[in-house]
């Protein structure tokens, strides 16, 4: 039976919060040691990569080989990740530099980790076997992200407490979840589906206790959360379509010169703001 | 996992304490609560549960439905999202709402009940046994199982807790295609050392010897000479059914039957023990097959009373349906043991040839023997028990045992 993203909605989220929130973490821990004061990529495109790369896995047609399917794809994450930071594309368009376009972002090749994160989720029912290996080791990562960045403050700590937090309690709900789902098949009787929503709710008011003081203790206010959070959601549409506006720009520019003479107004809304920024900041 | 992961978290707390880093601790901490939660079921889930399992009566007559209870207490605040109630019941129990699964012990079947159980809460499931074969069926074996929701553990617990149910086989009136093929435990017998004063019978010439108390006063005015009351024999005779529970030809110990005749005959023995009592007889059984004992033969000693029937479908619902031993072993006990007049009523569904000089003994002993052949062979075992003396009738339950509404004697 071919796989339905619609019915399976659910354990795809979890897994792209859990996947994306442990590579942004790590991300964030990397990139946000740079000089810039905030990182170009954010918790919300790691996770939505991650979720992306379960898809992409499981819609993947029988005749196309696996491997030739899955790398292009995380090419694809990979490089939009190196060139969401300007400078990048910058140094890429403007300079030529290739080698130094690289060496200004290489973080960013990090989403394309965060979609094979993805890809690992690709047989739902080994689900509980993938999330409990990732899970195994998504302490270590998280572990290690803080230390890399322990003693400095700013823009790391309110992303990555959210991202940790999330990391978690995704995590969890993505065991919880598969595991109801396999007690299910076993013959549970459910009591008419409130065993779910109670295991979520209890998960999530744990994992809120211990991440909202130690927030406080932090000093991370909402705002700055929000901001995590909310800030890359136009960051990513504007990312989305800022080829698609920098392409109509340049077809305007070209029917314009074809037309010799004919002057058409530059079209800011499409091509300027689409730098895939404006994330954590 | 668990123990390296709660070494891990609280190494993180200890480090984010010392370099005063939040983040460490917290993820310390939701490393300490991920370990926790892991293996909380299987530590903490059988605790406090209770399974509680109540059969409605532990008697059943074949076709009854008996009530089964099944009720699981959680007593604890922490919930369980996957507790497995394996029930381990005797092979052929059926409960109508739940096909019992296959179980990995010989002999039982598994009752399976998957729940979720909230904390303090108490689930209630009513179930149905229907009574479909004759037998002794038992639970006993309770297996629980409960799951961990956020890893493959599982903790389980086996406990005893016993209960048991006994189906018996129907009783059928008997019919009698004329009273010539009556069992002659059902009839007035004909000689007896006693008399029973409440069966008067008529009067006759008075004899010498007579007590006083005997004459028939108001008799012996109106017609002038003196005659005394007549009693008919006294009626309390004692029934034996002797089961014959081999039904296939051949040595007793193959284990081969015919289900059919072997329920057949159990469902005609209940019968004829029935009428017999209804009529006041004292009534027993007697078989050469298994019934949950050591013993190799199987008796219920004649006795009149309510209960009896009881007693005796309850030792036909025991009975296994391959014989212990031969069936003349049976009778030369019986030789011993029962008390001349006894009626004994062989019940067979085969060619009594190998024990009929057993029987033709008993019947020389002074015990009245009368052969009941039941089945395709009933016949042949009639021909053959009258072609040495003894009395014996065809016996049939039209259309099967199962559907019949009597049991028909005839020639």
């Amino acid at each position: 039976m071919r796989w339905s993203w619609r019915a399976d909605l659910l354990p795809v989220a979890l897994d792209g919060l859990f996947e994306g929130s442990l590579v942004g973490v790590a991300y964030l821990a990397i990139a946000s040691g740079s000089a810039r004061p905030s990182a170009p990529l954010s918790l919300v495109e790691f996770c939505f990569a991650a979720a992306a790369g379960v898809v992409w896995a499981r819609l993947r047609p029988r005749e196309v080989p696996r491997v030739l399917w899955i790398a292009a794809f995380t090419l694809l994450a990979g490089v939009l990740g190196w060139l969401a930071d300007p400078a990048a594309r910058a140094a890429l368009t403007v300079h030529a530099d290739l080698p130094g376009a690289i060496s200004v972002h290489p973080a960013g090749w990090l989403l394309g980790v965060s979609v094979i994160r993805g890809v690992v989720h690709e047989e739902a029912a080994d689900e509980i076997e993938t999330s409990t290996r990732a899970f195994a080791y998504a302490f270590p990562v998280l572990a290690a992200s803080w230390l890399l960045r322990l003693g400095s403050g700013g823009s790391f700590v309110g992303p990555a407490l959210v991202g940790s937090a999330v990391c978690v309690g995704a995590g969890l709900l993505a065991i919880g979840y598969a595991r109801l789902r396999e007690l299910e098949l076993l013959g549970s009787d459910s009591r008419g589906g409130h065993t779910w929503p109670m295991l979520a709710t209890g998960v999530v008011v744990v994992v809120a206790a211990l991440a909202i003081p130690t927030a406080l203790l932090t000093g991370t206010s909402a705002r700055d959360v929000a901001s995590t959070v909310g800030g890359p959601v136009g960051g990513v549409t504007g990312a989305l379509f800022a080829p698609l506006g920098n392409l109509l720009a340049s077809l305007a520019s070209a029917l314009g010169q074809l037309l010799s003479g004919i002057h058409l107004p530059s079209l800011p809304g499409l091509g300027g703001s689409g730098n895939g920024s404006g994330s954590a900041g | 996992m668990t123990r390296a992961g709660l070494a891990l978290g609280l190494a993180l707390v200890a480090a984010g304490i010392v370099a005063r880093t939040p983040g460490l601790v917290l993820i310390g901490l939701l490393a300490v609560f991920a370990v926790s939660v892991t293996e909380l079921w299987s530590r903490y889930g059988l605790r406090d549960l209770r399974y509680l399992r109540s059969i409605g009566r532990n008697r059943a007559v074949w076709g009854d439905e008996v009530p089964l209870d099944i009720a699981v207490w959680n007593d604890k605040p922490l919930p369980l999202a996957w507790l497995s109630i394996d029930d381990y019941a005797t092979q052929g129990a059926v409960v109508l709402e739940e096909p019992l699964a296959r179980s990995e012990r010989p002999g039982f079947t598994i009752l399976r009940s998957r729940w979720t159980v909230g904390w303090y809460e108490r689930i209630v499931r009513h179930l149905t046994i229907v009574a479909d074969h004759r037998g002794v069926y038992s639970f006993g074996h309770v297996r629980m199982t409960v799951a961990d929701l956020f890893g493959h553990g599982a903790a389980t617990q086996e406990h005893q807790d016993r209960g048991s149910y006994i189906v018996r086989p129907r009783s059928l009136p008997v019919h009698l295609a004329s009273q010539q093929h009556a069992p002659a435990g059902y009839l007035r017998a004909r000689h007896s050392l006693f008399e029973d004063p409440a069966l008067f019978a008529g009067v006759r010439p008075y004899q010498p010897g007579d007590p006083m108390r005997r004459v028939h006063w108001r008799a012996t005015a109106r017609t002038g000479a003196t005659v005394s009351k007549r009693f008919d024999p006294s009626r309390a005779l004692e029934v034996l059914v002797a089961l014959d529970v081999q039904t296939l030809p051949g040595p007793h110990w193959t284990l081969q039957f015919d289900e059919e005749l072997v329920e057949s005959l159990m469902v005609a023995a209940a019968s004829l023990a029935r009428a017999a009592l209804a009529e006041g007889a004292s009534c027993g059984l007697a078989a050469a097959a298994f019934s949950r004992t050591l013993d190799r033969f199987a008796v219920v000693a004649p006795r009149a009373g309510r209960d009896q029937l009881a007693s005796i479908t309850d030792m036909l619902a025991r009975l296994s349906e391959t014989p212990s031993a031969p069936f003349e072993h049976l009778l030369a006990r019986l030789l011993q043991t029962v008390s001349p007049g006894t009626t004994v009523l062989v019940l067979t569904a085969r060619d009594p040839e190998p024990y009929i000089a057993a029987l033709a003994r008993l019947d020389r002993s002074g015990c009245h023997v009368q052969l009941v052949g039941l089945g395709p062979n009933g016949d042949r075992a009639v021909a053959r028990a009258r072609a040495v003396g003894l009395a014996a009738t065809t016996g049939s339950l039209t259309p099967d045992w199962r559907t019949s509404d009597a049991l028909v004697l005839a020639s």
